[in-house]
């Protein structure tokens, strides 16, 4: 006992340090999690959260007997290694050979123009997309027409859109990314750069014995914030980009929009709330593996 | 400091001229790939809404008008007024929510801090559990009464452990060094914070806080939710709320088989969209270049040690 | 570090203001001032018949939800309504709006947050009445409840749609009363029709000839543009089915125009379910519907107005607007509307299309539904909600017709979420002083379905209870985009596989239970009614 009030005694300043946000995080995060029981309930209005009957497992029945579990966790967690990948390479890249640019202007303009992407809504979006792909007169078919290839009908063939989709989130992506590893970058201490430089490295040398190594850090928190999510569904971009159009569904259905059809029409709380619970369990499981992983690694590193 | 900061001033051989080349080349592609679909956003939206209907989007504005922008601009004093919610709302909240997430952060990357790990686990736990809005509603309007109170906008994006986490990557790219010298001249841990890591952070912060920013400049979320008087709205929600109404009005129309409701308007719905992604995109691109300066030269810790 | 601290402190300082003026801006409408009921308080004991009632003794004010939005008269046009109001029954109403673009998330936050208010808009499926109903959010309405606190509703609504609002043995809607047609029409191209050589179209058959001709001799126009779903409103006219109420999809039909035959058919074994999917793939191989169909955001008059498609089909109002529309920026193309199978007697849609509830947690639901009354039968009260202040934003011509004016916009006709307390017994029609060919062919259209309204089916007023298959129908849902549409569309290469996999898929996700359930309550509603 006495320990550990010594301890908390060496911690004081950290721990007042921290409170602000401990208040915060139990009062926002932690109080409303008791809504997770609803995944066990027959919610009713007057019943309210605590006080609707139990209704067992029944609210995780549709997702499981649905046949389409597996497909759909199967997609949700492959679109999104694809997207963690291609993201994190394409951002990386970005950050790497901007910084190695003289002009400011260039630098400035492209980052600038990198940005776009992320104003531009899905809903706005969808709507290029369309314009792009559509079968009657998306300009990649006039293209293709004009260049005496077939059409090709896009919306009406799945497998073109792991490609399509994959495209369309790093083009959205990539300018929020990528100010992350620059900030990383600007972050390194000159004085390193300066001894690499003494040793003769040459660029490209500099650039894989030192930028990327000094970015590792950076690159393994984003990455498994990202692998924290790796079952949830970007449910904006698939429902905007994919929407009704049941002829994808098999190669672009994920969680998220699954639960979204056969919710919409009856709206039940529980089973949002069940399928909320899946997805939460299996992200918590894989992100303490990974951070485990980490962790052996190297403790700085990780997470927690 | 200047541009050479990160080339350590040798980029005259042949191996920075491939790369310089190799630079040029694909980041101007990734940023003319970025271009393109906003430029056609923006010349939709000085288009006619028919001739965006019968001939799709293209690079110059189809049969220019103004129309979306008279939408949009209907009643100037109600726009005026959502600006200045919004500006404020974004520039106090980045300001607290950047100083809570860093000094949060600065705790949790202090190897002598006993239970930073612990802590770390108990804040990340929430981005992965969280009880739906059903209870966060009950919370914001039945016990802290925040109904029509702008600290119902404020609140909700005060704190982000995503960017705490980032924040704390960024940290611990600092040298302990620099950290246990400054304990060592007398500084306590609050002074340490300010004088030491502050600066050490600058691109982190301004990157941080850039994020923050834009989510406090996106938000409209929380004004459905909390926010019911009109004088109160912040920009993204009047506009989304224009943009949605009409949408959402014709689909009902399309599924609401009595003639009892009254005909569908006649009002730009494509390209009204289009012009309030310029309307609300415009003020933060000027604003980016600010942040820029951070990204283009870093900082060098040997001058903050000397 | 000073320079940061006066900062916080600063900033510190300018939330704390921020919050205390919104504490201070929040008031007027956390706390339900009733202007009205300050204005004239002694007015109330005044002439009605209700007036000696202890019902009405203390003055109370009713919040009421409307969905879409506030017009710019609306606040005017409420303060004549509550003057009227606060003298019948002692009582104001206070509305507020939750727009379209929100009722879908704020709509069960209002029950599931502990709102307080009183009376609510509501409709069948997208008004949110089944899913309310299912969660316990309405007040239940007994017919001696009905009849004590709004006798002349009671005299009103017909029995049928007191039925069709029932769910599992309550009612939770007052139901609108007017007669609508579940009958869609069709706005078709004229030049295009002459071009081909029919002056008129009278047929299922002959509709669908026409368009093969379109298809093979026009490029840039196609029959029908973007549909999904293909044609299979049209063909259950045709073949004179309707769906059950409370179907899933089309899952289940009975046959409207046989009232002796009270059978259910399910979707995929009913006998014409195979011809008619062949027949969508062939209409889809000719061309009738674009290939972008399933993936187009489209509404439904877009391809019309734009020249893109020769036709619409929608329900006869609407066909006449986009019909309209459509002339007036190309007067050549001569849009008339078309009632494609004239022989069938036409059917009335439901009543529950939309509808007023009492919230369940409401402190004066008596009042509530005395307030109902007055909306739905006092002619006074009525003409306002629908058209606004007389003489301001309508002109009355005689007892059932208005015109408009300059003014008509500022409050909009029937814009502002009345639709609840539609009365056909005192709604007025508008009087159009130049009529235009699509206004003629409309009335002629309506005056001839008017006349040819099919009889009564015992399962019109049939109401499904869902409560037991909740799992069965969310897994049905999620199939429907996949599996269904397609075929519906005619967009498979292979009929009979098509088919089965359908089949297969909905009898895993348990369309056999929902069958079942169906046969029973169907029953149950037979043995009821006889």
């Amino acid at each position: 006992m006495n320990k550990f009030l010594r301890k908390l005694n060496k911690n004081k300043i950290f721990l007042i340090m921290l409170a602000p946000a401990v208040v915060y995080a139990l009062l926002f995060s932690y109080l409303p999690m008791a809504g997770i029981v609803l995944a066990f309930k027959k919610y009713t209005y007057a019943g309210g959260i605590f006080g609707s009957a139990w209704n067992g497992l029944k609210n995780f029945e549709f997702f499981f007997r649905s046949g389409k579990a597996l497909l759909v966790s199967k997609n949700t967690v492959l679109y999104n290694l694809a997207f963690i990948i291609l993201n994190t390479l394409t951002q990386m890249t970005v950050a790497i050979l901007l910084v190695e640019l003289n002009g400011k202007y260039f630098k400035k303009i492209a980052q600038s123009l990198m940005f776009l992407p992320y104003f531009i809504s899905w809903v706005i979006v969808s709507v290029i997309a369309f314009n792009m792909l559509s079968n009657d007169f998306g300009f990649v078919n006039s293209f293709l027409v004009s260049m005496g290839f077939e059409k090709i009908s896009f919306y009406n063939n799945g497998k073109y859109w792991p490609v399509i989709l994959s495209i369309f989130n790093v083009w959205k992506s990539v300018g929020y990314g990528s100010v992350l590893y620059l900030a990383a970058i600007m972050g390194i201490d000159t004085e390193v750069y300066d001894a690499a430089a003494i040793d003769g490295a040459n660029v490209f040398q500099r650039i894989f014995r030192v930028t990327i190594p000094q970015m590792a850090p950076t690159m393994v928190i984003l990455l498994l914030l990202s692998i924290g999510g790796i079952f949830r569904g970007n449910f904006d971009m698939f429902y905007n980009l994919v929407g009704n159009n049941g002829i994808l569904h098999p190669a672009t259905d994920v969680i998220d929009t699954f639960t979204f059809r056969a919710l919409i029409t009856n709206n039940d709380f529980g089973m949002s709330a069940a399928v909320g619970l899946f997805q939460s369990v299996l992200c918590f499981v894989t992100v303490l593996v990974a951070n485990k992983l980490v962790n052996n690694y190297d403790p700085d590193y990780s997470l927690f | 400091m200047n541009d050479q900061t990160r080339t350590g001033g040798i980029s005259n051989g042949l191996d920075a001229k491939v790369l310089h080349a190799i630079s040029y080349v694909f980041n101007g592609a990734i940023a003319l790939v970025c271009l393109i679909p906003f430029v056609m956003v923006v010349s939709a939206s000085f288009s006619s809404e028919d001739a965006i209907s019968k001939t799709g989007f293209g690079l110059l504005p189809k049969d220019f008008s103004l129309e979306a922008y008279s939408t949009v601009f209907a009643e100037p004093m109600i726009i005026v007024r959502a600006y200045a919610v919004t500006v404020l709302l974004t520039l106090c909240g980045t300001l607290i929510a950047l100083f809570l997430q860093t000094m949060t952060a600065y705790v949790l990357s202090r190897k002598d801090f006993a239970w930073r790990n612990g802590f770390s686990f108990f804040f990340y736990f929430t981005t992965l559990f969280n009880g739906g809005l059903v209870p966060y509603y009950l919370l914001m309007t039945q016990y802290l009464h925040l109904k029509n109170n702008y600290l119902a906008l404020l609140l909700p994006l005060l704190f982000s452990v995503y960017n705490l986490l980032i924040m704390k990557s960024y940290i611990m790219a600092i040298p302990d060094s620099l950290i246990y010298a400054a304990k060592i001249d007398g500084c306590g841990e609050m002074r340490t914070l300010f004088s030491v890591v502050f600066p050490m952070l600058k691109p982190a912060l301004a990157t941080v806080g850039l994020f923050i920013a834009l989510a406090y400049w996106n938000d409209w979320y929380s004004a459905m939710l909390y926010i019911s008087n009109d004088k109160m709205y912040p920009l993204q929600y009047f506009l989304y709320n224009k943009v949605n109404n009409i949408e959402a009005y014709k689909k009902i129309l399309e599924s609401h088989a009595g003639s009892g409701v009254a005909a569908a308007i006649n009002m730009p719905t494509q390209t009204l969209k289009m012009a309030l992604t310029v309307v609300v995109t415009g003020p933060i691109i000027l604003l980016y270049p600010l942040v820029q300066k951070y990204y283009v030269q870093g900082i060098t810790i040997g001058a903050v040690k000397g | 570090m000073k320079r940061a601290l006066s900062l916080l402190v600063a900033l510190a300082m300018f939330a704390m203001t921020l919050s205390a003026c919104a504490g201070n801006q929040s008031s007027p409408t956390t706390q339900p001032a009733a202007p009205a009921a300050t204005e004239k308080p002694e007015s109330a004991p005044a002439d009605s018949g209700n007036s000696g009632n202890s019902e009405t003794a203390d003055p109370v004010v009713l919040k009421m939800y409307l969905l879409g939005e506030k017009s710019k008269d609306f606040d005017a046009v409420y303060d004549k309504i509550n003057e009227i109001m606060k003298a019948k029954i002692n009582a104001t109403v206070e509305a507020s709006f939750l727009s379209w673009a929100e009722h879908d998330t704020k709509y069960s936050l209002l029950f599931s947050g502990n709102e307080d208010f009183d009376l609510i808009f509501t409709a069948a499926t997208w008004g949110h009445y089944e899913t309310t109903v299912a969660l316990g959010g309405f007040y239940p309405l007994s017919f001696d409840f009905i009849k004590q606190y709004a006798p002349d509703i009671y005299e009103v609504v017909p029995p049928v749609a007191w039925d069709q609002a029932e769910i599992g043995g309550s009612i939770y809607m007052v139901p609108q009363y007017n007669n609508e047609f579940t009958n869609d029409a069709y706005a078709v191209r004229g030049d295009l029709m002459e071009k081909y050589g029919y002056s008129t179209i009278s047929g299922f058959d002959q509709l669908t000839e026409f368009f093969s001709k379109l298809a093979a001799g026009e490029s840039g126009v196609s029959p029908r543009g973007n549909i999904q779903g293909g044609m299979i409103y049209e063909y259950f006219q045709k073949e004179g089915y309707s769906t059950l109420p409370g179907t899933p999809k089309e899952f289940f039909l009975y046959k409207s125009m046989d009232v002796s035959d009270t059978s259910i058919n399910y979707l995929l074994e009913w006998d014409k379910f195979e011809e008619y999917c062949y027949l969508m793939k062939d209409f889809y191989e000719q061309g009738f519907w674009s290939k972008d169909s399933l993936a187009s955001m489209d509404q439904r008059q877009d391809g019309l107005l734009r020249g893109t498609s020769a036709t619409m089909a929608w329900n006869l109002g609407s066909c006449k607007t986009y019909a309209t529309e459509a002339n007036l920026a190309h007067p050549d193309w001569n849009v008339t509307l078309v009632d494609i199978i004239p022989d069938i007697p036409k059917q009335v849609s439901s009543y529950i299309n939309n509808g007023m509830a009492i919230n369940a947690n409401s402190k004066n639901k008596e009042r509530a539904m005395m307030a109902l009354n007055l909306f739905y039968t006092d002619k006074e009260i009525h003409d306002l909600a629908f058209y606004g202040i007389e003489g301001v934003h309508w002109k009355a011509i005689g007892d059932d017709a208005y015109s408009t004016t300059d003014r008509t916009g500022d409050y909009g006709i029937s814009a502002n979420c009345n639709w609840a307390w539609n009365n056909m017994n005192i709604n007025r029609d508008e009087y159009i002083e130049n009529p235009t060919p699509a206004d003629i062919k409309f009335q002629e259209i309506l005056d001839s379905w008017n006349g040819n309204i099919r009889g009564e089916h015992p399962l019109d007023g049939f109401s499904f209870d869902k409560a037991s298959v909740t799992n069965e129908l969310a897994l049905i849902d999620s199939l429907v985009a996949q599996y269904y549409t397609p075929l519906l569309s005619g967009m498979v290469d292979d009929v009979p596989k098509a088919i089965a996999e359908l089949k297969k898929q909905v009898e895993n996700a348990g369309i056999q239970k929902v069958h079942d359930e169906f046969k029973a309550q169907v029953a149950a509603h037979i043995a009821a009614q006889s």
